[in-house]
């Protein structure tokens, strides 16, 4: 296994000559080998086009989490347009693979549900995993689901124009009735281009577009983003460590106000009122916390590589420290309402179960993974360098029955530790005494970045993991930014949630999943 | 008048046979002869009205026979293009002689001729047993025949044996006599043939079977219990409830969980029987005591006007089936959908009489279980504890049926004609022929008069069964009547104001269905009828049983492939018959060598037999 | 004439009522919700706009929603108010009353049924099986006031029921029980939480909202106006069943009746602020609960009476 894998940390380059080239079956092998092990598991699956003069046209690169060394392990092979999948026996990577064969056409033979993802063409004209042509129109969301036979099944079909002001994606039920056999997720709507968009960055706009690749989880993305970017700044900028404490508060902020917005969604679906609209205030007060710190309700151009455009100084934190304590009294009041509410409870216990084995065959990743008995955290996992020891004590919190008040618990405790969190950062910030200095050096410039390297970096997004890896090429510039969205691993496990349960039951499914479409879309 | 009839006799039966293949000259003596005898009846009738002989009863039974008839008739020259072309001579016989038996049954029901009632009753029987076995082809079709065959024979054996039994052995008498009428009426078990027959026989003849000849046991049980009935009408009256309120729910229940239109329907008439019988119980339970005055005269008359609202709109509702089937040949709900665009008319009608059968104003429906219910009310004030039990239990069985009738009767006509079509079958139906459109516009017609004539129908019941009636009684009808008539102004006038006042101007504009702006919607995604009833049957699965195969798809993150299907079987068949028949046919096995496999032999056979018995007849 | 004018007074105020629902809802939840008078807003708004009728349409679903209308409009004349009785109202018209309100529902359920489409299919599905339900428990409480008032079974009876039982005294708690059991009923019939949720925007958990998704303009206005009619005359029936009505004075008896149906308003709203709505398989549950409390109102009275 040593051999198959170079074992890197997270956030800190690696040459790419480094990394181990295996043939495709020893690469095969390693993969299910190693992840056989409950503490390691597939991060991501992505192609990469080879110079012309490579012996193959692309290399497959794997990332995987091993959290018991808190380190990651990387592997590669070298594949034409065709290769035997590997779905059938990774059923974990089956979207990485759809996602390789809508990217470069390139086709994973025998997998067993290869449709395209994001509908867009190929990047590589004329080759098409489905045969294609260049003048055909691609129709987002229209293709080959899976059909269930029996003259008196239906379908439903939902999407991708929903009720209320949510975001594009279509959602094909194969149901009797009340009764949901099957359940079909099929994205592509918000399709963008944005790995196509970074490729040959960054330039200044390209914190803009990660930014906005998932809305609700700007400084997430913006965090791997400069992570990536500082792992490979040849020239090191010196950084104050506080940083560290405005990134984690930041990243937390976000997680709260999501996580409190989705149970305030999660209690309107159930027509349970008092505690939606408690919890559609109070997400608010956290945005305006964000506001306070970042200028930005979301937290959106705030961080930059070696440092922020704006500081944070004691005040400042004393404000923000009160604030979220005043709210957290409340906060407690409205969850407590739902989480003694019997007709609430009613309705989320034994909801949409996704039992541990099958979340570990799809993948399931981040606070849904944890409610299905998935302990894993990137906190805790892979610390990332630019949040320091922030997260030292933190440790990840899982509950094993996988149903929707799993993922509603899971919540609510994550609530809890991420408050405890910046209630400490903040007060050791405020015993400090010192004031944190914005650094803009960045703003308007870009560092120079090494040439031929990798960096991965990982963090605990408020949905789960969040993967960015930049692979730079022979000038500095990125020849690959692979983005993997803890949604685009999720989907399909909201989609299993369904299978057997009542059509009724979806909203409540979905809404404790809640789910990026634009993420996965990119 | 033997000689009318005779001759009436020659034209329906004979001609018919002899030139068989020429289809205008064959249809025209096949209508014509049931005209002559429609007519014949009904100045029979009027006669006997005017010189005050005979039991007045009746024509609420002739009636149904009559307009059914006729109507069949009709409808029969459009079932009849294209199929059966070269047998159409025997349909027309056995048709003729279906309806003669079942007029002659009622005739020999009020003279009390022992064997003229079971010759009669035979000769219906098997008439129209041969009318079932119609389409030889069907593997169906033959089980059908039999089961109808020895359901009508053991009726009849029933029969018999209740004459054997004389007035004498009150107790038997009264058994037989539930049992043979029964097997008729289609009570709970003893319905085993109705799902089975209605769908293998022709439209028209599943019509007037199921709008006049269900209504003929219900007859012999008010005639026969007559003479038991001073010491024993309450006991009568228990059974009858009894078997009315299973019948009601389990029919409605076991309707809700069928996807052939027709099997459906004969569900609805078993529901339809059971309410009938359950107020016919509540008349015997309540007529022996002049307290319940009320509550007996509200409860006959809510029988028999149900009986003859039920024809009407179950007549028109089989006619549509075959209608349906003629246009699309199949009468799978499953297969259809969007009829309502391709079959204006008939979807018109349909909707009227699904409203019409689930009991639901304004509809003449409503009026007959309306009656009912202020019986059942009447009895819950003015009744001992038992009593006010009883009628409270039918009171709310009915409630529950209408409901759950409501549900199936959506089912049916939601899945037959609304939304697009689902197959190409439904795609290219049209309207089809005049023939067969007009009788189910005139039935759907009928339904009016037979709302606002309630009053008098009421007044003409009572004093046919010489029961005095008070004016507050008849008010009751005569408000609900007025009402029923501001209710069409009312609706009359919003649709004025909305069409008319409202729009100043604006236009109406169509746009596709909401689709959630998806590019290409298909007609799988519509409802499809079991999944419109799959919560109910569900929720009284314990009950239906039904059959519900399915190849999971929860074992594979990828599955290949998965199919479901769902039968609701009828559960007096699967659950009494069947283990009691498998017993028969290990003795029977043996005999095997008998049969000669062939139906049309055995119509042959049969032909014979009833022009016998006919000929038999008219020497008594 | 003082019938007249409640019912004139019933047909101009009806949507008020959701309003007053959903401001206590609003007050419950810490906002400041709609407006009292939304709902005319609404109505007034969706009038003056075009008719949109789906492709797939045919007569049905322009005539479903008049139908409905009408059978609503007519089913609230033939309720007595504060104490006058209706002149349409007959013996055995609370019979005819509830049956207007199943026409009411079977015309949605074909409109619905007659677009074609997954969602309203479905909401006519929960509908039909809901109310079947529901109509056991409607005929038991029918049961019990004929029982109770032993004379008849029309509305107008209705209003002595609660003046001879208070003077019973005995009586007063079955009738409360089948004033529960009724409240259950109109929850349901109406389409509020824990049955249904009259807010939600989620297509796969609405029942009646699922109905009437390709109804717009005047249509929707009807549909709209026939609810909170609906909703306004089985209040006036809980109203009539549980508030001893004695006619001192034209005009407060009026208010009297007024605000009680405001109160069922209120409870309603309270209801729907507390209580999560529950699953589609457990709603059965909850209804044969309710027919169970009527059920035990009928024993508990018979043993009085007998």
């Amino acid at each position: 296994m040593s051999n198959s894998f170079i074992e890197v940390k997270n956030a800190t380059a690696t040459k790419l000559a480094d990394i181990p080239l295996l043939s495709y079956d020893a690469f095969k092998n390693a993969l299910i080998d190693t992840t056989k092990d409950d503490a390691r598991h597939i991060l991501s699956l992505f192609a990469k086009q080879n110079p012309i003069s490579a012996e193959t046209q692309f290399n497959l690169y794997a990332v995987i989490g091993d959290k018991a060394k808190h380190s990651l392990l990387v592997t590669s092979t070298g594949i034409g347009y065709e290769y035997p999948s590997l779905s059938n026996d990774l059923s974990e990577v089956s979207w990485f693979e759809r996602e390789i064969a809508e990217q470069y056409g390139i086709v994973p033979q025998g997998h067993p549900w290869l449709k395209p993802i994001r509908f867009h063409r190929s990047w590589h004209i004329g080759h098409d995993a489905w045969n294609r042509n260049e003048n055909d129109s691609i129709d987002p969301c229209v293709t080959d689901y899976f059909t269930m036979d029996g003259e008196e099944t239906h379908e439903v079909a939902v999407g991708p124009v929903h009720a209320g002001v949510i975001e594009p994606g279509h959602f094909r039920f194969q149901c009797m009735g009340e009764d949901v056999y099957h359940l079909e997720i099929s994205l592509g709507y918000q399709h963008r281009g944005v790995e196509k968009l970074l490729m040959n960055g960054p330039s200044l706009a390209s914190q803009h577009i990660l930014e906005t690749t998932a809305g609700d989880t700007s400084i997430a993305h913006t965090l791997n983003y400069t992570s990536i970017i500082e792992a490979l700044a040849i020239e090191k900028a010196t950084v104050d460590s506080s940083f560290a404490t405005l990134k984690a508060v930041l990243l937390e902020l976000e997680r709260i106000a999501n996580h409190v917005g989705d149970l305030g969604a999660l209690a309107g679906d159930v027509a349970y009122l008092p505690t939606m609209s408690y919890c559609g205030r109070i997400r608010g007060e956290y945005l305006n916390m964000t506001a306070e710190l970042a200028g930005n309700r979301f937290g959106r151009n705030i961080l930059l590589p070696f440092g922020s455009r704006l500081g944070m100084t004691v005040p400042q934190a004393e404000k923000i420290l009160a604030w979220a304590k005043t709210v957290k009294a409340d906060l407690d009041n409205a969850l407590e309402l739902l989480f003694e509410e019997p007709s609430a409870l009613d309705r989320f216990e034994n909801t949409g179960i996704v039992p541990t084995e099958a979340a570990k065959g799809i993948g399931l990743t981040g606070s849904a993974g944890r409610a299905s008995g998935i302990a894993n955290d990137a906190r805790c996992d892979y610390p990332l360098p630019a949040l320091g020891d922030c997260y030292a004590k933190h440790e990840a919190i899982s509950n094993p029955t996988g149903d929707v008040h799993s993922r509603a618990l899971i919540r609510y405790k994550e609530l809890e530790a991420s408050h405890k969190l910046i209630f400490e950062l903040l007060e050791k910030f405020i015993a400090n005494g010192k004031a944190l200095e914005a650094a803009p050096k960045y703003l308007t410039t870009l560092p120079q970045l090494d040439t031929d390297s990798m960096v991965i970096a990982v963090t605990e997004a408020w949905r789960g993991e969040l993967i960015h890896v930049g692979i730079t090429d022979e000038n500095g510039k990125f020849a690959r930014y692979k983005i993997v969205d803890p949604s685009f691993r999720n989907w399909f496990g909201l989609a299993y949630a369904l299978r057997n349960e009542q059509i009724s039951n979806f909203p409540i499914c979905n809404k404790s999943f809640n789910l990026s479409y634009c993420g996965t879309d990119l | 008048m033997l000689t009318i009839t005779i001759i009436l006799i020659i034209c329906g039966v004979f001609v018919p046979l002899a030139i068989n293949k020429n289809s205008h000259i064959v249809n025209t003596f096949g209508v014509g002869s049931i005209v002559g005898l429609s007519a014949k009846t009904i100045y029979q009738t009027i006669m006997n009205y005017l010189a005050q002989d005979g039991i007045l009863i009746t024509p609420f039974f002739q009636i149904p026979i009559i307009i059914l008839g006729i109507a069949g008739a009709f409808h029969s020259i459009g079932y009849l293009r294209g199929h059966w072309e070269h047998r159409r001579g025997l349909y027309w016989a056995l048709y003729f002689l279906t309806i003669f038996g079942m007029l002659s049954v009622i005739e020999k029901f009020c003279s009390m001729s022992v064997l003229g009632i079971l010759l009669a009753w035979e000769m219906m029987s098997l008439a129209s047993a041969g009318l079932v076995g119609f389409d030889t082809h069907s593997k169906q079709t033959q089980r059908a025949f039999w089961t109808y065959l020895l359901a009508s024979n053991a009726g009849a054996a029933f029969i018999m044996l209740m004459f054997a039994a004389t007035p004498d052995h009150p107790i038997l008498w009264i058994i037989f006599m539930i049992i043979g009428f029964g097997l008729k009426v289609g009570f709970p078990i003893l319905h085993v043939w109705l799902p089975q027959a209605h769908p293998a026989a022709p439209a028209p003849v599943s019509a007037i079977m199921s709008g006049a000849m269900l209504n003929l046991g219900v007859l012999g049980i008010i005639f026969f219990s007559t003479p038991v009935a001073i010491l024993y009408s309450s006991l009568i009256g228990y059974i009858l409830v009894s078997l009315g309120v299973i019948g009601s729910l389990g029919g409605i229940l076991f309707a809700l969980g069928q996807r052939n239109i027709k099997t459906l329907l004969a569900f609805s008439s078993i529901e339809n029987m059971g309410i009938i019988s359950m107020a016919l119980g509540l008349f015997f339970i309540s007529r022996t005591n002049i307290a319940y005055q009320t509550t007996s005269i509200f409860a006959i008359a809510g029988a028999i006007y149900h009986i003859i609202n039920h024809s009407l709109l179950k007549g028109g509702l089989f006619l549509s089936a075959g209608s349906i089937y003629k246009q699309t040949g199949t009468l799978n709900m499953e297969e259809l959908g969007g009829l309502m665009k391709r079959m204006p008319i008939l979807g018109r009608c349909f909707a009227l009489n699904s409203v019409g059968i689930c009991g639901i104003p304004p509809m003449n429906g409503f009026i007959g279980e309306f009656l009912i219910y202020v019986a059942a009310f009447y009895g819950v004030i003015n009744g001992n504890s038992l009593i006010a039990a009883i009628s409270a239990t039918i009171a709310i069985s009915l409630a529950f049926t209408g409901g759950l009738a409501c549900a199936a009767f959506s089912k049916c006509f939601g899945a037959c004609f609304m939304g697009e079509p689902r197959t190409e079958k439904a795609e290219k139906a049209t309207e089809g022929s005049a023939f067969m459109s007009a009788p189910i516009v005139v039935l759907t017609i009928l339904t009016i008069p037979a709302t606002f004539l309630a009053p008098s129908m009421f007044i003409w019941i009572s004093n046919s069964l010489e029961i005095p009636t008070f004016a507050k009684d008849v008010n009751i009808l005569t408000n609900l009547v007025c009402i029923i008539f501001l209710l069409y102004m009312v609706i009359g006038f919003i649709y004025f104001v909305h069409n008319y006042i409202l729009p100043g101007g604006r236009k109406i504009r169509r746009g596709p269905t909401w689709d959630c702006g998806f590019a290409k919607p298909t007609a799988r995604m519509e409802y499809t009828g079991t999944a419109f009833a799959q919560p109910l049957v569900d929720f009284f699965s314990p009950f239906l049983k039904s059959i519900r195969k399915l190849s999971r798809v929860t074992t594979n993150l990828f599955p290949k492939s998965s199919e479901y299907s769902i039968e609701t079987k009828d559960a007096g068949t699967s659950l009494f018959w069947d283990p009691i028949f498998k017993l028969f046919s290990k003795l029977f096995n043996k005999l095997h060598g008998l049969q000669s496999g062939s139906l049309h032999f055995y119509i042959l056979v049969m032909v014979i037999a009833i022009l016998a018995m006919l000929i038999w007849a008219f020497a008594f | 004439m003082n019938w007249f004018i409640c019912f004139l007074i019933s047909l101009i105020a009806a949507p008020l009522l959701v309003g007053v629902i959903n401001k206590i809802k609003a007050l419950f939840a810490g906002r400041h919700g709609p407006r009292l008078l939304q709902l005319y807003y609404d109505i007034f708004k969706l009038l003056k706009k075009d008719r949109i009728l789906s492709s797939t349409s045919t007569c049905i679903m322009e005539l479903c929603p008049i139908i409905n209308l009408g059978a609503v409009i007519v089913a609230t004349a033939l309720m007595p108010m504060a104490g006058y009785e209706s002149p349409l109202g007959f013996n055995g018209d609370i019979i005819l009353f509830f049956y207007l309100f199943a026409l009411g529902r079977i015309a949605t359920i074909f409109a619905a049924l007659d677009t074609g489409s997954a969602f309203e299919g479905m909401g006519a599905s929960r509908e039909a099986q809901f109310s079947a339900i529901v109509e056991i428990i409607v005929f038991t409480i029918i049961t019990f006031l004929a029982l109770i008032s032993a004379g008849g079974f029309s509305l107008d009876l209705l209003q002595q029921i609660s003046i001879s039982s208070t003077g019973v005294g005995l009586a007063i708690t079955p009738l409360l029980l089948i004033a529960l059991a009724f409240l259950i009923v109109l929850l349901c019939e109406n389409c509020r939480v824990p049955f249904d949720d009259p807010e939600t925007h989620l297509e796969l958990t609405m029942i009646h909202e699922a109905m009437i998704l390709d109804n717009a303009g005047p249509d929707l206005a009807i549909i709209h106006y026939a609810a909170a009619l609906k909703l306004w005359a089985m209040s006036g029936f809980l109203v009539v069943l549980v508030l001893p009505s004695v006619i001192v004075n034209g005009f407060v008896t009026i208010c009297c009746y007024l605000v009680g149906i405001i109160l069922v308003g209120i409870i309603v709203g309270v209801i729907e602020s507390i209580l999560a709505r529950a699953r589609f398989l457990k709603v059965p549950q909850l209804l044969l609960s309710a027919f169970t409390i009527a059920l035990i109102a009928i024993l508990l009275l018979s043993i009085f009476k007998y």
